[in-house]
């Protein structure tokens, strides 16, 4: 009797429990957010995720029925990643972008419009480039975020040791490497590389864009016809990229960033383009470094004519899918972020030098802040280069093949064929052109 | 009558034998239908189309993909990367597998230790094997360069993934490591399963080691070496990360495979279709590699 009453408390002690728990996780909890918002970053520094993170929680306290899951993907494959997000049904409902893949996605029918946010913060808020490169098809696809200016980084050591100043022409580019280059003693003129990287690509626009070459021609829509990649202009570009690598490290023709960060924060390689974002790298990863290397802007070719010199403008923006869960939702932080300014401006420093601001109103507090002051050369540079800026394929305004461009390696290919497969300059780039024309004829099937 | 009745018995119970046993086969059948034969099928299927991975595109374009693919420069650099990368893997790692279970093999002090031993790189992660090598081989902080400069051998760093050939070999290289200790495994089994006594009576016979192994070891281990080399050529034949890791198939598809010019189409690309048809390519590849080696086998066991 005793047994059986215990063997009834104990079955109905746990299915009370069991009971509790069910209702319990389904019910709502008190101050629960009823809308969730899928944040996907491709930004991997803890200091980007944090600052990111902050903006989020100021945005939950004032809209408390939203909330932002920020996931962090990271940039490698990033494609891919949303690629089979969408296919599976599932994508998040903002996601940062880089330029041109919002033009991309557009053209496939994955992203929604976000021209209300954009008015929201007011067009002529925006800096313009920003605004043309999200712009197709008369519909914003993307909300830009920040820019980053590419330079010339130069070791400034090296430089005082050998009395030398930063190059403005071509010409002299190639001078300052040979009086550098002595690779008995270690020591590289200029780093070219070509590996299928992102260093290549901003290497060989902000060679090509600063010799008047472009990839596609004015007209929009582009078709096969627009793809002026293989021009004279082009030729000259590769041709003195080819000269230019004789003064650049052994192997060097397949590294990246990492390679490339290992020989010029050692002194071992004493130029290198990049973009401004290589000092941020510097301040948290060696900043014992920061005194020793110098910026400037990026020297011209011989073709570039009247024309005004350019180079590769890395602007990233949020964009928000069309099978988004809560689009209205996701705008809504999407406005508070940038029409913000001091949370914006916040953020944009959680990462100095990396990040540089696309909204005109935020500009004053941006460069009035104490963590920019102690490299003014650096300020001034990116103030003055800003309204220069350009992207690759999207020099004349947003066509939708750099995403696919970007990741069949299109340019890295060519400066393999130059450098590796020892083809001609003129064949590796007629068959560049036919590469692009490819991706172009096969976005119109 | 009786004996009517008694086959009746018989062939029912048969019969309810066979039903029985075709059940217990039914649930293996479902599966093999839905995880080989369908996606298998589909895939042949796909091939067929113009589909792309997002884009509402899902036209019947015949032998198109293929024809795109036979008209591609780097599709026959790939067939040729294929061919180079799995013959010399496949030959090297049976020889140095081989090599070592000879090794292992011998009556030493300590050799359960080395046997233990030799499948470390078997078991280490491909990952990490393949990001261990590329530290050890690079140009800039290698061990592997700082050493041959040390000794002079070298007046500059070697750059062993800048030119198209030292990348293919560097990366036979690694995996000829990662891989030999299956090969070992598999030829030590093997070697123990040959009798002593037929080298007693080689020895008897006058024979030198040599002699020893090439007419008693290599017929005792015929059919190991078989398996060994007909598991390791499908395996290494579709491998992927490797590869992937240490280059991306580059320079300029130098090193690039089938099964990354698969995902390629697929996923940097989104052509399902031409993907599609680059995988059964890989497949058929394999299944007339298959007939030739069966083939060979047979005329080796008839003969």
């Amino acid at each position: 009797m005793t047994s059986a009453i215990r063997r009834f408390s104990t079955t109905t002690l746990a299915a009370v429990l069991v009971l509790g728990l069910l209702v319990t996780a389904g019910a709502p909890t008190a101050g629960a957010a009823e809308r969730v918002v899928q944040f996907w970053t491709l930004m991997t520094q803890p200091e980007r995720i944090e600052g990111m993170q902050r903006v989020i929680d100021h945005f939950q306290q004032t809209n408390p029925d939203i909330k932002v899951e920020l996931t962090s993907v990271g940039w490698a494959e990033a494609h891919t990643k949303f690629m089979a997000a969408v296919a599976g049904g599932n994508p998040p409902d903002i996601a940062v972008e880089s330029y041109g893949w919002p033009i991309t996605y557009s053209e496939m029918g994955i992203l929604q419009p976000v021209d209300d946010v954009i008015e929201a913060i007011g067009e002529e808020n925006i800096l313009p480039q920003d605004l043309k490169l999200n712009h197709y098809g008369g519909h914003y696809w993307g909300v830009p975020l920040y820019g980053t200016p590419s330079v010339l980084y130069y070791r400034k050591d090296i430089f005082d040791e050998k009395g030398l100043t930063p190059p403005r022409t071509w010409d002299e580019l190639i001078e300052t490497a040979k009086a550098v280059h002595d690779p008995d003693n270690d020591l590289y003129g200029f780093l070219v590389t070509g590996g299928a990287q992102e260093l290549t690509n901003v290497m060989v626009w902000d060679f090509l864009s600063n010799n008047g070459a472009t990839i596609f021609n004015e007209n929009r829509p582009a078709t096969e016809d627009d793809v002026t990649f293989n021009s004279p202009e082009s030729i000259e570009t590769f041709e003195y990229l080819k000269k230019l690598h004789e003064f650049s490290p052994p192997g060097s023709e397949m590294w990246g960033s990492s390679e490339y960060s290992q020989m010029f924060h050692t002194g071992r390689v004493a130029m290198v383009y990049d973009m401004m974002f290589g000092h941020a790298r510097i301040l948290t990863t060696a900043p014992e470094m920061k005194d020793k290397i110098g910026v400037a802007e990026l020297p011209t070719g011989p073709s570039l004519g009247d024309r005004q010199g350019s180079f590769l403008y890395n602007t990233v923006g949020l964009m928000v899918f069309k099978d988004a869960q809560e689009p209205e939702a996701a705008k809504e932080f999407l406005k508070f972020l940038m029409k913000n300014d001091d949370v914006y401006v916040e953020w944009l420093l959680a990462y100095p030098f990396a990040m540089w601001p696309v909204t005109y109103s935020s500009q004053d507090k941006f460069f009035a802040a104490p963590e920019l002051e102690e490299f003014p050369e650096h300020v001034k540079l990116g103030l003055d280069a800003l309204p220069k800026g350009s992207v690759t394929a999207m020099y004349h305004g947003a066509t939708p093949y750099w995403g696919e461009m970007e990741a069949r390696a299109t340019l890295a290919h060519v400066m393999q064929r130059i450098l590796i497969d020892e083809w001609s300059v003129e064949d590796a780039v007629a068959e560049g052109e036919e590469n692009i024309k490819e991706i172009v004829s096969e976005y119109a099937q | 009558m009786v004996a009517g009745a008694v086959s009746q018995a018989f062939s029912s119970r048969s019969a309810r034998r066979g039903w029985i046993g075709f059940a217990l086969f039914l649930p293996s059948l479902l599966l093999m239908l839905g995880f080989l034969f369908y996606p298998f099928a589909l895939n042949v299927y796909t091939s067929f189309f113009s589909k792309h991975l997002i884009r509402p595109r899902n036209k019947f374009v015949g032998f198109d993909n293929y024809v795109y693919l036979f008209d591609r420069k780097y599709f026959w650099l790939v067939i040729e990367n294929e061919i180079i990368w799995t013959v010399f893997s496949v030959f090297f790692q049976v020889v140095l597998g081989l090599a070592v279970a000879l090794l292992l093999n011998q009556k030493l002090r300590g050799i359960n230790i080395a046997r233990a031993f030799v499948i470390l790189p078997w078991v280490t992660p491909v990952v990490i094997t393949v990001l261990m090598w590329k530290w050890i081989l690079n140009e800039l902080y290698g061990i592997i360069n700082h050493i041959l400069m040390g000794l002079g051998l070298i007046d500059s760093a070697i750059s062993f993934w800048s030119s198209p050939a030292m990348a293919m070999g560097t990366l036979i290289a690694i995996n000829v490591w990662w891989g030999f200790p299956f090969m070992t495994i598999i030829f030590l089994a093997g070697l123990k399963s040959i009798d002593p006594h037929l080298y007693e009576a080689a020895k008897v016979d006058g024979a030198s080691p040599w002699q020893q192994f090439i007419f008693v070891t290599l017929p005792g281990l015929k059919h190991f070496i078989a398996v060994a080399v007909l598991v390791r050529t499908i395996w290494i034949f579709t491998f992927f990360d490797l590869i992937w890791i240490a280059t991306k198939g580059g320079p300029s598809y130098h090193t690039t495979l089938l099964p990354h010019l698969t995902y390629l189409q697929a996923f940097q690309s989104y052509h399902l279709g031409r993907a599609a048809a680059i995988s059964v390519i890989l497949i058929l590849c394999l299944v007339l590699y298959l007939i030739v080696f069966f083939r060979v086998y047979r005329h080796e066991e008839q003969a």
